[in-house]
């Protein structure tokens, strides 16, 4: 099979340097997912935990001396300036921390020779869609991703669901924390009941998906079995077995937990759904959705579904079976670039270093990379839902994210010192898979600059 | 290169795009109740929960003064002088006096008890019950709305801001835009993006959309001046244009401290974008409906630090051209402690979410069964408030 130049790096990795190979077959982006990485500068989820401590306890002593103003023999002069004050310097901790995470992942994926693991790890973050909100854990996204993962793209898919979803992140944006067995010790003595979020989420988004035939009752079971997971400020994950609900509890057809309960049953479902069939069918459409095409070729999913079923959910034989299917190398480009993913292409073609993004201040970084990539409707550190982003081509397609696009495009030309020659770059970027539009726009640019902003721009360049 | 590309040819394919982007599932002809027509709606998000018993202070109730010691003095007295206007939205006066400015003192969503910012907005944006509560919502309720009206193009409905306006966001096509993004472009660059983008159908309507706006003259020309101004302005040039329904939201509402000093300058914002959008929608301000509401309101009882805290019933604010207005809408719970919610909040009299049906009933036709259903799913509508002349 001879794919187009460029086919493989830009389909599967995150696109073309002046230095990539002119080949990147299923082979080499098979050893990609082997390669050693150098040791991240994403910050660690510990901090974070850390950093809620402390403002959890700034609260508290805040509603305190509120209280004690409330009682006028008590009134005294202390401003809640202070406790102000105190807050905010936790939290320009966290959105420093923020801005250092944006550089070194960005760096990374310039460095990365191919990155077909980096958008494995794109993939599945969107998949297990988590931020901070309500408020919890602030820009603790990056490190939930770099630790629960990032290290499990390529092994077996009841690792990494264990390791997301039952993941503190996860926990606080679907509410995992506050559900609490209605007969578990603490349930019978306050009254406290099942918050079904993450249960809901598991089934539906995470593993079955919404055809996979669950009912209302499985949702409510699930939740009474995920009871017990839940988080504390000082150590984190943690099952606590005063809240899990006792009992045998039937989920498809098969009995879990017991007297005692414990973390294991949980983990035993979690393990039972990741190789059910319905779970096996909608991950493998997602994943040939996401790389091939919106309607990929039925041969290529199911050629994937067999590869997933025969290895009890290893997600490497899916992604060798992806990668070795005719149907995922066709040469027409049906997807488009995330923006993070066309950032990091656009950095990688113009040959700016890693070095230079991790040299870029705080200042900068907000400026040139940040806003930006919020204006081009994918803002670090959040996701608009549990369901993640629409992975649709057209729906990074808007017109403020393209003129985002655009604008930063011209951003960049202008910044280089020395812009290449358009008719040249168009191929340095695109390999085989520039237009003939594109390659005769690239000749009637005005300037070196307005070209190169053009061809990043250009619809090709946004494909993937 | 020496193709120039033929620009009504594209518009020609982004026409035909727009329709195919309004053919969604949604629409089934039973829905179809009207066109949009020459009707706008403007949906103002105030984002931070308003104190509504500060903006429209209920001066004749006996224990007005009592709860707010810090927050009760001055003030323009509307009609029979139980409720007086902020002294900072004075300027809205008139609008009250011509029948174009009235409030509804004492409403709601569904949320109750949480008082998170974060739920509230959502479940005000998603317009859906507090059924389930911390669940992050898909789309939002003026977009729903959207999938019921026929021959709706991007641009249509549109969303002012970056930050992503759920109220507007899902299936229906729209467009989102901020003022004074503008695009340095030379003119070659952009008619060769232009014919890169017309040439996929893809890219098409959203690449020439961008270069059209990002680099049109004058239109965010006046990126200077108050925020409010700067958007009500450019929204009104939408307007005028094709524009039927949009929302932007307003923040820095959430005062817990030294409310009379933080929260002037907020509503001077407010005031400022219903008087610029008045004067700029010129006589088609006599088609337009503005919605202004908020996520919930603050506690009755001023704090120990003369601000307020998060509460349940709040206000909401109408105005328009077509308003049936100088007046209060929906009655008045009463400040004595029993009449309050939980013992410290306005005690909610209504589902805001109501006032938003009966709108979008009143100004496109909407049926009161599929507002009922798919845009506030749980809502009772009640009987008509007549908002409009």
């Amino acid at each position: 099979m001879t794919a187009p130049v460029g086919l493989g790096l830009i389909r599967f990795g995150l696109g073309l340097r002046p230095d990539s190979p002119l080949s990147v077959g299923p082979e080499a982006l098979w050893h990609d997912l082997d390669r050693d990485e150098p040791p991240a500068r994403i910050g660690r989820f510990a901090t974070k935990l850390e950093r809620e401590g402390v403002r959890v306890s700034i609260r508290r002593a805040r509603s305190k001396a509120k209280r004690a103003r409330a009682e006028p023999e008590m009134a005294g002069p202390t401003g809640m300036a202070d406790f102000a004050d105190q807050l905010r310097r936790v939290n320009r901790a966290d959105m420093r921390d923020s801005l250092s995470d944006l550089r070194g992942d960005l760096a990374r994926r310039i460095d990365a020779p191919i990155g077909f693991r980096q958008r494995l790890v794109d993939f599945w973050a969107n998949h297990f869609a988590a931020d901070s909100r309500p408020g919890r854990f602030r820009a603790a996204r990056a490190s939930y991703i770099e630790e629960a993962i990032r290290p499990h793209v390529a092994g077996s898919f009841a690792t990494l669901l264990r390791a997301a979803a039952l993941h503190p992140v996860m926990q606080n944006y679907l509410n995992q924390n506050r559900s609490v067995g209605p007969f578990s010790r603490v349930g019978r003595r306050t009254g406290r009941g099942l918050n079904e979020n993450l249960a809901r989420e598991l089934l539906e988004l995470h593993t079955l998906g919404v055809e996979g035939g669950y009912s209302q009752d499985d949702v409510t079971q699930m939740a009474r079995l995920l009871t017990g997971i839940t988080y504390d400020l000082d150590q984190g994950y943690k099952f606590d077995p005063r809240i899990a609900e006792p009992g045998l509890i039937e989920i498809f057809g098969k009995r879990y937990g017991g007297r005692p309960v414990m973390e294991r049953h949980v983990h035993e479902a979690l393990d039972d759904l990741a190789v059910h069939p319905g779970t096996a069918a909608h991950l493998v459409g997602k994943l040939a959705r996401h790389f091939v095409a919106d309607d990929p070729d039925p041969q290529l999913v199911a050629h994937m579904q067999a590869a997933y079923t025969s290895s009890g959910g290893d997600l490497r034989n899916v992604y060798r079976a992806m990668l070795e299917h005719p149907a995922a190398w066709t040469p027409t480009l049906g997807k488009t670039r995330a923006p993070l993913t066309w950032v990091a292409a656009s950095l990688r073609a113009t040959g700016i270093g890693a070095a230079q993004v991790l040299d870029m201040d705080d200042r900068q970084t907000r400026r040139d990379l940040m806003i930006p990539l919020q204006a081009m409707g994918q803002p670090h550190e959040a996701v608009p839902s549990p369901a993640g982003y629409d992975d649709r081509a057209d729906a990074w397609i808007t017109p403020q994210a393209v003129a985002a696009r655009i604008d930063w495009a011209i951003g960049l030309a202008d910044r280089l010192s020395t812009p290449p020659d358009p008719r040249a770059f168009v191929t340095a970027a695109l390999g085989d898979l520039a237009s003939p539009m594109l390659i005769r726009a690239a000749r009637g640019a005005e300037t070196r600059t307005e070209g190169v902003a053009m061809i990043l721009a250009a619809p090709d360049f946004n494909r993937c | 290169m020496r193709h120039d590309p033929n620009r009504r040819a594209f518009l020609g394919q982004v026409a035909a795009l727009g329709c195919s982007a309004a053919a969604s599932p949604f629409l089934s002809p039973i829905a179809m109740a009207s066109a949009p027509g020459e009707n706008r709606l403007v949906v103002i998000v105030l984002r931070g929960a308003l104190d509504g018993l500060d903006a429209l202070r209920p001066i004749g109730d006996r224990h007005f003064a009592a709860l707010r010691p810090s927050l009760s003095d001055g003030g323009t007295p509307l009609g029979d002088g139980f409720f007086a206007l902020h002294p900072t939205l004075s300027g809205l006066t008139p609008l009250w006096q011509s029948g174009e400015l009235a409030f509804v003192p004492a409403t709601s969503t569904p949320y109750r008890d949480k008082r998170s910012h974060f739920d509230g907005q959502d479940l005000l944006e998603a317009g859906t019950p507090d059924d389930q509560p911390g669940v992050p919502s898909r789309d939002g309720w003026l977009n729903r709305a959207l999938t019921l009206m026929p021959d709706v193009t991007a641009r249509t409905a549109f969303a002012l801001g970056r930050e992503r306006m759920l109220i507007l966001d899902g299936p229906a096509p729209m467009t989102q835009w901020t003022p004074g993004t503008e695009l340095e472009l030379g003119p070659q660059a952009k008619l060769l993006l232009e014919y890169l983008y017309a040439q996929d159908p893809l890219f098409a309507e959203a690449g020439l959309t961008a270069l059209d706006m990002g680099t049109a003259q004058g239109m965010s020309a006046p990126a200077r001046g108050p925020a409010g101004e700067v958007l009500a302005r450019y929204l009104a040039e939408q307007m005028r244009g094709e524009t039927r329904i949009a929302s932007l939201s307003l923040s820095g509402f959430d005062t817990h401290q030294q409310q009379a000093n933080r929260l002037r300058p907020a509503l001077r914002n407010l005031e400022t974008t219903l008087l610029t959008l008045r004067a700029e929608m010129g006589p088609l301000w006599a088609r337009t409906t503005v919605l202004a509401m908020t996520e919930f309101g603050r506690t009755a009882r001023e704090n120990g630090t003369k601000g307020t805290d998060h509460g349940t019933g709040g206000m909401a604010l109408l105005a328009g051209g077509a308003l049936r207005g100088g007046r209060i809408i929906g009655g008045w719970p009463g400040l004595a402690e029993a009449a309050l919610y939980d013992g410290r909040d306005l005690m909610p009299l209504s589902d805001v979410r109501a006032y938003a049906a009966w709108a979008l009933r009143d100004m496109y036709g909407l049926r009161k069964s599929d507002l009922m259903r798919t845009v506030f799913p749980g809502l009772d509508m009640g009987d008509t408030p007549g908002l409009l002349l």
